[in-house]
């Protein structure tokens, strides 16, 4: 919360309360999170503070008791008591105003994590989730429109997947096992949505995939997620001076049709987002700017903030990328270990992408979970 | 192997459901049982004791009273951030508070087991 709001809210309590927690308590509040809910607490805070002062007058370890409630009709019969009360209320009503903009901009931030639990979720026909061999230790996804394959995977990757978490800041950490105890999946699309699959949008069918994931997380699992928002640093994509420099992909066509089958091993493998390299060099395949910003969350460059696409792109493109990593690995040019001479990653998104990173504070939804077991057997 | 084909019907909403246990002075007490800490941690502990995010004012709300009873004291600050403890007192009255609510539990759940 930014210095100015903190010492506005902290003075809507009554002097005696300042004198004693003012100080604390504005420095607590400059470093907790801002939001309207924040905010009306603090001013509902204050406000009963005025009509039970705390340190003048019988105290209720409880403030929400109803014994705590009955001084306020004794209050409010002092005339006095009427002008604290009417402050507060004033800055309810300007606070309710200010806020009315802020939530609809909040609104457009937040990432949606959760999927509304309204509609229902997509699934798989099958699928088995055995524990992983303890000499595995490479974390692999792998998708097709006919089946979803992961090793070695923690619940907490899982998540991730599933609700496209960008930074560890956004992950629950508790209990320890979700983390410690790695499973190998391997689950069926049933033969009657492959087609329907096949005809989707590398993104929408990424997306299907992923809501795949989260019905069997609450099936097998028991999984249930809550999420909050908290204001954490973050980096915003946008698009450089002189615009972005990517090629757009046009719409997919429908699958031909005839008995010629994809090869059984990777079908409709083409058609999915691809992001393939190593460290210091990227090629792009038909990736949209959100599911690339979740790619770009994961360099080691962005210090596991979460980054944002605002840079307003809706299509899919197709390009290159070639920086040098800050992390002592020498750059790769198709395989070959290049001098790490080569333009920083931020510097790389302006001159070979027209795509900038501005560095921001923003709310960035986080998860919380309120119920998980070990798998249910297969 | 299971399937998984059929869509998860959406429980009930889990704040009805569970209902966080929210007693802001209680939860406060139950936080510093384990040892000193300053306002944003002890909100974090008590998201992990009982899944309640208490709001900045409810926190110093329940703090004052709680200083002003005698059942938490403050700490030497560390740097911008204010500690405080639990006194001898303050753990008398969350065992207390604890166990009666054990008792009441107890009682509650052997009622719904009658059902």
């Amino acid at each position: 919360m930014n210095s100015a709001l903190a010492r506005l809210l902290t003075r809507l309590y009554p002097r005696p309360w300042r004198e004693r927690y003012g100080a604390e308590f504005e420095a607590f509040l400059q470093t907790g999170p801002t939001g309207f809910g924040t905010s009306m607490n603090i001013v509902w805070s204050a406000l009963c503070e005025h009509i039970a002062p705390t340190r003048a007058g019988n105290m209720d370890p409880n403030p929400n008791s109803l014994t705590s409630l009955s001084s306020l009709s004794t209050t409010l019969k002092h005339p006095t008591a009427y002008l604290p009360v009417a402050m507060s209320l004033t800055a309810v009503a300007v606070l309710l105003v200010a806020a009315l903009y802020g939530i609809f901009h909040v609104e457009t931030l937040r990432a949606q994590l959760l999927h509304p639990a309204s509609e229902p979720l997509p699934s798989f026909e099958v699928a088995t989730i055995r524990p992983s061999h303890a000499d595995d230790t490479k974390l692999g996804f792998r998708m097709t429109p006919a089946e979803f394959k992961v090793q070695n995977a923690s619940l907490t990757d899982l998540i991730r997947f599933a609700y496209m978490v960008k930074s560890t800041a956004q992950l629950p950490q508790e209990p320890r096992w979700i983390n410690s105890d790695k499973f190998d999946i391997d689950a069926k699309i049933a033969e009657s949505q492959i087609e329907v699959m096949k005809k989707l949008t590398p993104d929408h069918r990424f997306e299907q995939n992923r809501f795949m994931v989260q019905s069997l997380l609450s099936d097998r699992f028991g999984l249930k997620l809550s999420s909050q928002m908290k204001n954490l640093p973050v980096y915003a994509l946008v698009v450089a001076k002189g615009g972005p420099r990517l090629k757009e992909v046009g719409a997919l066509s429908p699958p031909q049709p005839g008995p010629t089958p994809p090869p059984a091993t990777t079908p409709g493998f083409a058609h999915m987002p691809t992001l393939t390299g190593g460290r210091g060099e990227l090629k792009a395949g038909a990736v949209s700017m959100h599911f690339f910003t979740d790619w770009v969350s994961r360099q080691p460059e962005m210090a596991d903030r979460v980054v944002i696409d605002a840079t307003g792109l809706k299509g899919s493109y197709d390009f290159d990328l070639i920086w040098s990593p800050d992390d002592g690995h020498t750059p790769l040019l198709n395989g070959t270990p290049q001098e790490s001479t080569g333009p920083s990653i931020f510097t790389a998104f302006q001159e070979q992408l027209g795509l900038k990173l501005e560095s921001r504070k923003a709310p960035v939804e986080v998860l919380v979970i309120d119920q998980v077991e070990p798998p249910s057997q297969n | 192997m299971r399937s998984t084909r059929n869509v998860v019907e959406p429980e009930p909403k889990e704040s009805s459901a569970t209902g966080h246990y929210s007693d802001p002075p209680l939860l406060v007490l139950a936080s510093l049982a384990n040892g000193p800490k300053h306002g944003h941690a002890m909100i974090e502990d008590i998201v992990r004791l009982c899944g309640t995010r208490l709001g900045p004012g409810t926190l110093y709300g329940a703090i004052a009273r709680l200083e002003q009873q005698g059942w938490i004291k403050p700490l030497p600050p560390e740097e911008r951030r204010q500690p405080y403890s639990i006194t001898a007192e303050g753990l008398r009255v969350l065992r207390a508070r604890l166990t009666t609510l054990r008792q009441f539990a107890k009682a509650g759940l052997k009622q719904l087991e009658a059902l």
